[in-house]
């Protein structure tokens, strides 16, 4: 049962490399990432209605939407969790990373933007398609395991050379029946950032807005600080719910 | 050879409420690693795994998805937490408050001579602070 943390470190094969990622699908969270389970649709968190909206109404009237409108949801969401922070005997850890966690979610002078279409999970992997895994963006395109896709700007966080389509049986060998529960189609497909008047500019591509109106009725839209969070692999487990602004 | 002779790192079989934890690391750099469904998985230690190469610390992008005490990332990049003696009191205190556990957190530096694949490079100010831990030299 010994596991070589030297061989991890430097002769860590890419297929090892890349079937170890994608062993970690299951049921439990972990202690700050959260499963697909948790989530729902909330009233009066971005959609991509509003988004979409908004971003025309960007582009054709020149209105845009401050960071106060931004947030007026995720400062909603925070406060009940102050209130259950203050109950934890330990609060003054919790009072630490308050003030972090707070900047975390409403001060970035830009958010990423997803899409993920929650009932559409797959049986198969597919070549050129973005799938949430486990709080990342991965994609297989011919050869290559893509880690923290970003489908805006088309470019990725890590490049791994793979045989993918052993990759793919692999998936299915060890997901089986449960495999649509772990790789939902999703995509990062705007982005908006604040300028010196606090004013948010979306940024949408025609290719990410076409994605986004074709995504699947029953998704959610969800965010992630661009500032601190673009570089590491694991970056839409602790998501962010922006306003719904356009529908405002 | 990276793979445990129970071949659950990387998963061979379906079984996915099989979660892993690492629990024990000796001087050559071998790492225990212990499986239990996932609500089960809890162990009087846990090690949380570091590489240090040329005064800078790495974290393994491998076990950020692998193991069970996953997302330390976030901690370190999101919420800027710049040390582990802060990261474990952070831990601690959500496994006693989610689950109900007392464990006790071990840091394992593993010390290289080359730079590590696949790992995130952490903060210039990272530190690790007082805290149990193990060195390992390569």
């Amino acid at each position: 049962m010994k596991f070589d943390l030297l061989h991890l470190a430097n002769q860590i094969t890419n297929e090892e490399y890349v079937k170890i990622i994608l062993s970690s699908g299951d049921y439990y969270p972990g202690f700050y990432r959260f499963t697909m389970g948790d989530r729902n649709f909330e009233d009066g968190q971005l959609s991509i209605k509003g988004l979409v909206r908004a971003y025309f109404e960007q582009m054709s009237l020149d209105k845009t939407y401050s960071r106060k409108e931004w947030t007026a949801f995720t400062h909603k969401r925070l406060t009940p969790q102050d209130e259950r922070s203050k109950e934890r005997t330990d609060f003054s850890v919790y009072e630490l990373l308050e003030d972090k966690y707070k900047q975390w979610q409403l001060t970035p002078k830009e958010y990423d933007i997803a899409v993920i279409d929650i009932d559409c999970g797959v049986q198969e992997l597919q070549l050129d398609q973005t799938y949430f895994f486990m709080g990342s963006l991965i994609r297989l395109t011919h050869g290559k395991f893509l880690i923290g896709y970003d489908y805006l700007r088309d470019t990725w966080l890590e490049e791994i050379s793979v045989d993918t389509d052993a990759i793919i049986s692999y998936t299915k060998s060890i997901y089986a029946t449960n495999h649509k529960e772990f790789f939902l189609p999703a995509d990062l497909i705007a982005s908006v950032a604040f300028n010196d008047q606090e004013q948010g500019n979306i940024t949408m591509t025609d290719d990410s807005l076409s994605r986004a109106v074709t995504s699947d009725a029953n998704n959610i839209v969800i965010a992630s600080n661009r500032d601190v969070s673009s570089n590491i692999p694991i970056r839409w487990a602790k998501d962010i719910l922006l306003s719904d602004i356009g529908q405002q | 050879m990276l793979q445990d002779k129970n071949e659950k790192v990387i998963r061979q079989d379906d079984n996915i409420d099989i979660s892993c934890t690492i629990t024990e690391v000796n001087s050559q750099g071998k790492a225990k690693v212990e499986y239990a469904y996932f609500k089960k998985a809890l162990y009087p230690i846990s090690h949380i795994i570091f590489y240090e190469y040329n005064n800078r610390y790495y974290y393994p992008n491998a076990l950020e998805f692998r193991l069970i005490d996953n997302n330390i990332l976030y901690l370190t990049e999101e919420l800027e937490i710049n040390s582990v003696e802060k990261m474990f009191q952070m831990l601690t205190s959500s496994m006693n408050k989610e689950e109900q556990w007392s464990n006790e957190f071990v840091a394992a530096i593993v010390h290289l001579k080359t730079k590590p694949r696949f790992c995130h490079k952490l903060s210039q100010d990272f530190t690790i602070g007082n805290v149990k831990r193990e060195d390992i030299y390569e």
